[in-house]
């Protein structure tokens, strides 16, 4: 149950995010509601407000049956049938409040079409020249440097993970290369007041680099810490949810703190001229401008970037991403299969063979020093392989051996432990505890 | 100043660049001495080509609208003196239109009241 409650503990804020984001996108910001650009006048229209306050009712109740589906979920014993619900629930939370955000921008574009505010088409493109002559002061690499450092600290505490560590580091230099190179270096036009859009532009781009420098911090604080907790468990753990939450409270404190400002500075916008790029974005969400000659584009609001989908790199990179996030079911399936395949266990005449689904382990009899059958196994974590209520396989260490290589079946016992002369140590178990009975017994003919 | 480019007209991105800039000094919205955004700065706030702007600052910087140099970027030039001569180009596109407007049915009485409407609209 425990491992139950962790596993839909890191996915069920995914409702209360959606929620607040979305329902936010009901705030004009920049004289956009929904995805949609409207002019002033609109936000006194009934029939707007109308639309608006039916979409954040929706949000309301589907974030609620999104909450209330995950109960029967907690229920169910099998962890592989258990992943497949919690992926597909995923799925699931994404996308169906996005249809309500579909479905109303849907709506006040038609009412747009009908009061004739529709002036632009997707071939127009607007730039103020004084914002675009602004430079842009990009932070310096040596601010990312320090927290690099400390996520390299590790390697000097602890060499058996250090591809951990490396692989840690790296995305600290990332978040460097994800500041310089994913951010679109457009002013922010609304209307035609030229300070408005150089305070919009600015407040961006100082708000862009706050948020990569605060991620990576976070990150190489977090590989200091997994690295002081990694023997023990919930330590690791609670590290691990500390980090989460710090970057998802930094990214989405930022993201509403520019919205907010958006929303301040462009309150008395739309009266007169206004930008409106509603035909270069799909349902107000996909942003698609074959005119554009550029990969990576600024949302409308907020802080974050999205990809110019009429570019073939952002088609193969959504596309790629949409079937992981499909595919992610056919994963709980897998384990499905793994979970249903017992744990193998003989002897032949020349070595000791365990063996689960595609995976093989022979340790030869005559290498064997010693073999012994233990009632119980020390408390021991995972280097790399696999570890399900059925299976533990693969490299796996404790205080006690140090590393070791197993596969056995844990809710079964008793377990066989081989060391060769070589100084490794290998434990066995099959699902049928005759079978590592027997096999003990043959070895200890055989030495 | 804003800059409003259509992608679906038939005069090339370049000069609608060249002629809302030209436009834009005239109606005094870009003053002498103004610095105007870079080559790459320009090109990457509209979403065209960096060659798509340079061909737009060239064509300027030929007809003595703006000056730029390695330190101060691309500047609208300071009218000092003597003006330079007007285009020949200019010119001839201006005569095309005086017989289009002839054409079209216009005397020279009302041709001429009609560029100086048209002039002093620039002016306001």
């Amino acid at each position: 149950m425990v491992g139950t409650l962790i596993l839909w503990g890191c996915i069920i804020w995914v409702v209360p995010l959606m929620y607040v984001l979305l329902r936010n996108e009901a705030k004009w910001k920049k004289n956009i509601v929904v995805g949609a650009t409207l002019p002033y006048e609109a936000r006194q229209d009934p029939e707007v407000e109308s639309v608006l306050r039916r979409y954040r009712r929706q949000l309301g109740w589907v974030s609620l049956a999104m909450l209330a589906l995950v109960v029967p979920c907690l229920f169910v014993s099998r962890f592989s049938v258990q992943f497949i619900l919690w992926s597909v629930w995923i799925l699931v939370a994404i996308v169906v409040p996005q249809i309500s955000f579909v479905l109303t921008n849907m709506d006040l574009r038609r009412i747009k079409e009908e009061r004739g505010w529709h002036k632009r088409s997707s071939a127009q493109v607007v730039s103020d020249l004084a914002a675009a002559a602004i430079p842009m002061k990009w932070i310096s690499p040596w601010w990312f440097l320090p927290p690099l450092a400390l996520s390299l600290v590790p390697l000097l505490l602890d060499r058996e993970m250090w591809v951990l560590w490396v692989a840690d580091a790296v995305l600290v230099a990332l978040c460097y290369v994800g500041y310089r190179w994913l951010f679109r270096l457009r002013s922010e036009v609304v209307d035609e007041n030229t300070d408005l859009t150089v305070a919009l532009t600015r407040l961006r781009r100082y708000n862009w680099g706050k948020t990569w420098l605060w991620i990576a911090w976070a990150t190489g604080f977090f590989n200091l810490g997994l690295c002081l907790t990694l023997e023990w468990f919930w330590g690791a753990m609670a590290v691990t949810l500390v980090y989460c939450v710090v970057v998802v409270v930094a990214a989405i404190g930022i993201e509403f703190r520019v919205r907010r400002a958006q929303e301040r500075l462009t309150a008395d916008s739309g009266k007169e001229f206004y930008v409106d790029e509603d035909d270069c974005w799909i349902w107000g969400m996909f942003y698609y401008n074959p005119h554009d000659k550029r990969l990576v584009v600024n949302n409308r609001t907020g802080v974050n970037t999205t990809f110019n989908m009429a570019k073939r790199g952002a088609q193969i990179f959504m596309g790629a991403t949409l079937l992981i996030l499909l595919a992610l079911p056919l994963v709980g399936v897998w384990m499905m299969y793994e979970e249903a395949i017992p744990v193998e266990l003989r002897v032949t005449e020349e070595a000791v063979v365990a063996r689960h689904s595609g995976t093989e382990y022979d340790v030869p009899l005559e290498d064997i020093e010693s073999a012994q059958l233990l009632e119980e196994i020390p408390a021991s974590s995972r280097v790399a392989g696999t570890a399900m209520e059925s299976v533990s396989k693969g490299r796996y260490k404790n205080g006690e051996w140090g590393r070791f290589t197993c596969c056995l079946d844990p809710r079964t016992g008793p377990w066989l432990l081989l060391r060769t002369t070589e100084g490794e140590i290998w434990l066995f178990g099959a699902s049928d505890s005759a079978d590592t009975q027997s096999a003990y017994q043959a070895v200890e003919a055989a030495r | 100043m804003l800059l409003q480019l259509d992608f679906d007209s038939d005069i090339p991105i370049y000069q609608q660049i060249r002629n809302q800039i030209v436009m834009g000094i005239a109606a005094g919205q870009l003053v002498p001495g103004e610095r105007l955004p870079a080559t790459r700065a320009l090109a990457e706030d509209l979403g065209v080509n960096t060659m798509t702007v340079s061909k737009a600052y060239q064509q300027l910087r030929q007809e003595g609208y703006v000056a730029s140099d390695r330190r101060t970027g691309v500047v609208v030039r300071q009218r000092e003196g003597e003006a330079p001569p007007v285009p020949r180009e200019t010119i001839d596109g201006l005569r095309l239109r005086l017989c289009e407007l002839r054409l079209a049915g216009l005397d020279r009485a009302e041709i001429l009241r009609l560029c100086e409407k048209l002039c002093d609209e620039e002016v306001r």
